[in-house]
């Protein structure tokens, strides 16, 4: 639970996220031990007719660890906010799920990535999301801005994961669901700093 | 991997953030290491949030303060014939005092 990092270990521990996601945003295939793009989204059990309705390319760039869509439903009309979106297919099942009347916004603070999200947008018919570069830690948004946010992946590699959660919750409307895949921990880290600095986005 | 922390950990994180109904769903079977595992996480942003609701709560026992307070009040009845008479009422209707 340790977010007393120096400034100097929190540059390292996002150069090491940052180094990783460019190439995971080229291709993301053997970066990950589990199964990524169409086969990870299969074996999560996403809606097939809304993976029918996405390109295949964008897919192609999927990641996360579970699916945030399997403990609740996201409704017509609504804002919903996708934290440390990457290629941006949970952002794009999302925006299906609202309809056009919704409004979704995915952000990372990966360029790379942010970038990729933005290709495969272009790829679809979809024209009520948008994609922002920025930390988790800082959201560029006003307060009770969003009735749901969804994450994958995504808090494991944040340092100070209060101050996040703060902001998701400064964000979010009253009443607002939060609803997340992630990695915790069952075993033990190295009590090494630099070792568990260096291993961050491992 | 070394960012994870124990899901209980962040649960108490999501409380401390101000959100309510946090639970860890379940598992996703994806697993990045050994001694990392995928799960899920649900909460709700509470219409008052549990500090605001501390603080009613503290205005509520405030404002009983101040009913004990007039009620003993020294006047025609003295303060201890007051405490005298609460205790054989509370007595007489069975409540322990």
């Amino acid at each position: 639970m340790k977010s007393d990092f120096t400034a100097e270990d929190r540059k390292k521990i996002e150069e090491g996220i940052r180094g990783k996601y460019a190439k995971v945003a080229v291709n993301p295939q053997g970066l990950f031990t589990y199964p990524t793009g169409r086969a990870g989204l299969e074996s999560l059990k996403y809606d097939p007719d809304i993976l029918r309705s996405l390109p295949e390319s964008a897919l192609e760039s999927f990641c996360g660890v579970g699916n945030p869509f399997s403990i609740g439903e996201i409704r017509e009309g609504e804002s919903v906010l996708d934290i440390g979106c990457g290629g941006g297919v949970d952002t794009m099942i999302a925006a299906t799920m609202t309809g056009p009347t919704g409004r979704i916004v995915g952000m990372d603070m990966s360029s790379e990535m942010a970038e990729r999200a933005r290709q495969n947008l272009s790829e679809t018919h979809l024209k009520n999301l948008s994609f922002r570069e920025s930390s988790a830690e800082d959201l560029p948004f006003p307060d009770n801005d969003f009735d749901v946010v969804i994450s994958s992946g995504v808090f494991n590699l944040i340092p100070d994961k209060l101050k996040a959660l703060r902001e998701v919750f400064r964000v979010m409307k009253t009443g607002g669901r939060l609803m997340m895949a992630d990695q915790v921990l069952t075993g033990y880290l190295s009590e090494d700093v630099k070792a568990r600095i260096d291993n961050w986005a491992g | 991997m070394g960012g994870a922390i124990p899901g209980k950990d962040f649960l108490a994180i999501m409380r401390q953030a101000g959100f309510a109904d946090v639970e860890m769903v379940s598992e996703t079977g994806f697993n990045s290491s050994a001694i990392t595992k995928g799960v899920l996480f649900r909460a709700v942003k509470p219409a008052v949030s549990i500090s605001e609701r501390r603080s009613d709560s503290m205005v509520a026992l405030g404002k009983y303060q101040e009913f004990f307070e007039e009620a003993y009040a020294e006047g025609a009845l003295d303060r201890k014939t007051k405490h005298l008479i609460a205790l054989g009422a509370s007595l007489s209707a069975g409540c322990d005092p």
